[in-house]
């Protein structure tokens, strides 16, 4: 069904129907993994989602026989794709691949059929000169930077003391413009304070 | 209750040791702990924890009964009711199990909840560690079949079990309630998890299930609009005409009736209970208690119960203490039976 | 009817009903606008408020805040792509890409019609049942149930046209989150790793949260720097709220269908306005002349979402009437409400002097989002301007506006973290050619499809699933979409060949 919409010159859209889709050749090549070289963060986003599987398919095997039925149905298979993924973005080819023609430019251009990859490739900034992807490698190390120093924070102190503090150092350091920060943060407060403790009156 | 649930599993850990050990102490399983409440307990805010989401019968009780116990505590402190709601009800209890034992933060809960799952291994929880304040409330649990079917009795259900071998029938997930008392009236059963009640008796009435059992207050609409019929009380049927579903249950059998086996129904019954974390002393227990037995016989409180269709039928601490020895004791005879039922 | 539906809007109408419903209409927009603490989550918080009011107030009141939520989300959906409440996740797939390219204001007027006109039509379905709610709701079993819940995730398929591998494996994902926590064998707990939190399995909300919004911050945060929401140049065309109101009335085959479907999914209990928009986005996708656009800013598949999650309202009043089940959450919290004030839930509802409360019901059930509506399309134009803000400063304020939402839920920090956790996941997702949108659409359905697999096999055996004359239809539906298409194909060529034509 992944084929049927398009008129492709390529394969032939003609006979692949159906569930035929799951195997390697309508896989078609993604627009990320296409790159001459392995794309280490997609191995290593590949290896979380293969080892959460696998541990769930591992523990259904130890519990009651109907209870581990339907997440083994689902699991098994799931594993099974996930670690053809990995596989093919370690850039071991099970299968021959496909030349790269103007064939492949046109899955490519497909490929953003896919509403996910469009958006995906709408945010794309260039990463083609090694400093622009060094840049955007670190402000990746500090985006999760945030994160873990915030429910560091919170569990530290208190979730109504460490968000505004969170809030305000992530304005300030990103802006350099601490007047504003802190107003944006004050009048952030204040709306939330107005919604959730005045109107709807939640309990903290 | 943040920092409190960091070092929760430390607490957890101090509790369960202080608790086997004022368990070794006391061979009959009463948990007293001595201690003075010298500097005059209580002195700060005391939580109530319910939990359960806001809205449910335990959270209606928390908020009605925590202002009263404010008036009727030495000092007036405030009781503050929080929701921890989770896990069944587990979440709100494991805090608390875990919390300070100095009477600052007490759960209102239900004894057969804790014993299932103590049962099943899937709770820290040693139920007869607890500290019971006293009892709130009871409601009695009502086997019911859909209004159109066949059986007017529990016997002919009995009937209809001997022929086909089973029956099915509609459940929230397997709890000592249903197993033990399918086994005492010697209905062999196939389960059907459904979602809560009302997704059960839409089953009831659809066809699709034969039988369900839950707590009658709950059933007790759908039994007043005729679509479901109730055919045993497991528990002690409601004493005075005050009582919500006084009227319906007025020739109903109990469970103890039609198996002969006494107090059974008592165990499986639904005890709304306040406690207190294991290892609190019994002045503080005791200040409690006679806090809380002057709220539920406080004319006010009675009254505004009754308006929302709810009534007090209070048992103080040693009394409360009793049910969940009887529940823990009960329930832990049919504990392979419950454990069987859990790993099919 | 008509006489019972006047007298109650007269009854609804009477001072100060009117304010109490705009409080409500207004409390339900910001709330709705807010990802995290939705409509269903707002009634239950505000529904202390209402116990000194007429039960009739009450009524409305809660109606308005909870219905009129949806409308706010969508505002948040389009704009930034944070779908506010659940039911508005599907609004995000082409709201959002429309709102890049600065068609925000056609989006929202499409929304805002679609809600409208689908608001109306749950309403009129409503009223044409009710003499037969009581069938209606019996009519829907466990095979029924299981056919539905796949037909949503066959949608899967059409949604990740081009990458359906990883569209499937997400998929795969999402259902394997879905089966953590209770079993709907025992209701013992499965792949909890000893953690009562993961009791109750990984709630929607802030999955949702951090996999749209979070996401979506992180990368606005990251790649855009100084740069804002919206790709066109300020000198292009702005779209109006009029042109969506038009592209509506144009869709109209599509509003019905979807309306259709969110009527039919209200009606059963346990499943709403989340499935309900999923399965008609599927649907609109299908049955498109360009099912290429979807995803990429097609103003149906908006109309679709938006349509559907307010027709099933109407349909989840019916199981409330007929038997004093609740078809929803919110119709859950709206019944503790009405059972405060001694109003009786449930069949006697249907006899006598009570049917003045079904009428009420129906009435607040429509009135407060038509007042909803024009607030929108009033302040909508000028919500665009939110995407015009740098996004290194709006994405650390939404940040926390959302985690304060998914905290104030149920107080819970792990629920923050869960979000956290979603947020990196859905990046990533997105960077990597896996769906997002599969996911949550497994996420959702997991749960029903597997315990009405297990239902259906404990009462009816397997040939529940093809002995059911409405299981059966939803079966040959499922067929069809997933092999109707080359089907269709396969005879057009066939026809083309008859004519001496080329194949297309």
């Amino acid at each position: 069904m992944s084929v049927e919409a398009r008129p492709g010159p390529g394969d032939g859209a003609v006979g692949s129907g159906g569930k035929s889709e799951v195997g390697p050749g309508a896989a078609g090549p993604d627009p990320v993994g296409s790159r001459p070289s392995i794309d280490r963060e997609a191995v290593v986003f590949d290896l979380i989602m293969v080892a959460f599987a696998a541990l769930i398919v591992v523990t259904a095997l130890g519990i009651g026989p109907r209870a581990r039925v339907v997440p083994l149905v689902v699991g098994v298979p799931t594993l099974l794709g996930l670690l053809f993924l990995l596989g093919r973005d370690l850039g071991i080819r099970v299968l021959q691949p496909r030349p790269p023609s103007t064939e492949t430019v046109h899955s490519m251009a497909e490929a953003t059929d896919d509403l996910e990859a469009a958006m995906a490739a709408a945010l794309e900034v260039p990463e083609d000169t090694p400093e622009a992807a060094q840049a955007a490698r670190r402000s990746k190390i500090l985006l999760a930077g945030w994160a873990i120093a915030y429910v560091a924070g919170v569990f530290l102190t208190d979730f109504l003391v460490a968000t505004p503090i969170a809030l305000f150092a992530i304005l300030a350091v990103t802006t350099r413009r601490w007047l504003l920060s802190a107003i944006v943060t004050a009048g952030t407060c204040l709306f939330l304070y107005a919604v959730f403790i005045m109107l709807l009156k939640v309990p903290v | 209750m943040r920092r409190t649930r960091m070092s929760l599993a430390l607490a957890s850990a101090l509790a369960l040791a202080l608790g086997t050990q004022a368990a070794a102490q006391s061979p009959a399983g009463s948990p007293a702990v001595d201690g003075d409440c010298e500097g005059g307990y209580p002195t700060r805010d005391i939580t109530l924890v319910v939990p359960y989401s806001p809205g449910g019968g335990f959270d209606t009780w928390a908020r009605l009964i925590a202002p009263f116990l404010t008036r009727h505590l030495p000092n007036q402190v405030n009781v503050l009711v929080e929701n921890r709601s989770g896990a069944g009800g587990l979440v709100g209890v494991t805090e608390v199990y875990g919390a300070a034992a100095d009477g600052s933060t007490i759960v209102i809960t239900e004894p057969g909840i804790l014993v299932t799952s103590a049962i099943a291994g899937t709770t820290i929880i040693d139920p007869a560690q607890l500290r019971a304040i006293g009892r709130v409330a009871v409601s009695p649990e009502a086997i019911v079949v859909a209004a159109g079917a066949p059986w007017q009795d529990i016997a002919a259900v009995q009937e209809h079990a001997a022929t086909t071998g089973f029956v099915r029938m509609a459940n929230g997930g397997i709890a000592a309630v249903n197993v033990v008392s399918f086994d005492a009236l010697g209905l062999n059963w196939e389960g059907v998890f459904h979602e809560g009640s009302s997704e059960s008796i839409l089953s009831l009435i659809r066809g699709d299930t034969d039988i369900s059992i839950f707590t009658y207050t709950s059933l007790l609409d759908n039994i007043k609009a005729g679509d479901v019929r109730m055919l045993v009380l497991v528990g002690t049927q409601p004493t005075s005409p005050e009582q919500p579903g006084f009227e319906e249950a007025q020739g109903v059998p109990t469970l103890d009736e039609v198996t002969g086996q006494e107090g059974l129904g008592a165990a499986l019954e639904q005890h709304r209970i306040i406690a207190a974390p294991p290892g609190t002393p019994d002045c503080v227990v005791d200040i409690l208690s006679d806090a809380l037995m002057a709220s539920l016989t406080d004319p006010e409180l009675v009254a505004q119960a009754r308006a929302a269709d709810l009534l007090p039928v209070p048992v103080d601490a040693a009394g409360t203490q009793a049910i969940i020895e009887n529940t823990v004791t009960t329930l832990n005879e049919y504990a392979d039976l419950i454990r069987e039922k859990l790993s099919e | 009817m008509i006489d019972g539906l006047i007298a109650a809007t007269i009854e609804l109408m009477a001072w100060p009903g009117p304010a109490i419903m705009l409080v409500g209409v207004l409390a339900g927009l910001l709330v709705g606008v807010l990802p995290g603490v939705g409509g269903a989550g707002a009634t239950a918080l505000l529904l202390p408020v209402t116990y000194a009011m007429e039960p009739v107030h009450a009524i409305g009141f809660l109606m308005a805040v909870g219905t009129s939520s949806g409308l706010g989300g969508q505002i948040t959906s389009i704009l930034v792509n944070i779908p506010g409440d659940p039911p508005n996740a599907a609004t995000t797939l082409d709201g959002y890409p429309m709102t890049r390219q600065g068609r925000a204001a056609e989006a929202l007027g499409a929304a805002t019609a679609g809600s409208v006109v689908g608001a109306v039509l749950g309403v009129v379905l409503l009223l044409a049942v009710l003499p037969i709610t009581r069938e209606i709701v019996l009519a829907f079993s466990y095979p029924e149930f299981f056919m539905i819940a796949l037909s949503g995730l066959v949608m899967i398929a059409a949604l990740t046209r081009g990458n359906t591998f990883k569209g499937l494996l997400s998929a795969g994902v999402g259902l394997l989150i879905a089966f953590i926590g209770l079993d709907p064998i025992n209701g013992a707990p499965r792949f909890t790793f000893g953690q009562l939190y993961l009791w109750d399995g990984i709630d929607l909300t802030p999955a949702l949260v951090g996999l749209f919004a979070g996401a979506e911050m992180l990368a606005l945060y990251q790649f855009r720097g100084d740069a804002s929401i919206v790709q066109v140049e300020d000198g292009a065309r702005r779209s109006r709220q009029l042109d969506g109101v038009v592209a509506t009335v144009r869709a109209w085959r599509t509003v019905v269908m979807s309306s259709l479907i969110g009527f039919v999914v209200g009606v059963i209990p346990g499943i709403g306005g989340t499935v309900a928009s999923f399965l008609s986005y599927g649907r609109a996708a299908r049955m498109s002349d360009h099912p290429e656009r979807f995803g990429k800013g097609a103003v149906e598949g908006v109309i679709a979402s938006e349509t559907a999650n307010d027709a099933d309202k109407g349909g989840a009043l019916l199981p409330t009437i007929a038997f004093g089940i609740p078809g929803g959450t919110m119709m859950a919290v709206l019944m503790v409400g009405l059972i405060l004030h001694g109003v009786p839930v449930g069949p006697s509802l249907m006899r006598g002097d009570n049917l003045t409360i079904v009428y009420a019901l129906v009435v607040a059930l429509l009135l407060p989002r038509m007042v909803a509506a024009l607030i929108v399309l009033a302040v909508g134009g000028r919500a665009v301007a939110l995407t015009r803000i740098p996004g290194s400063i709006l994405a650390p304020i939404i940040s926390v506006v959302a985690i304060v939402g998914v905290y104030a839920v149920r107080n819970s920090m792990l629920d923050v973290v869960v979000a956290l956790v979603f947020s990196y996941v859905g990046y990533a997702m997105q960077r990597h050619g896996f769906s997002r949108v599969a996911l949550i659409i497994a996420l959702v359905l997991g749960a029903l499809v597997e315990r009405s697999y297990h239902q259906t096999m404990a009462t009816f055996g397997p040939a529940g699933f093809i002995s059911r004359p409405i299981a059966v239809a939803l079966l040959v539906l499922i067929l069809l979409t997933l092999f109707g298409g080359p089907l269709l194909r396969l005879v057009r060529r066939i026809k083309a060949r008859d004519y001496g034509g080329t194949p297309a």
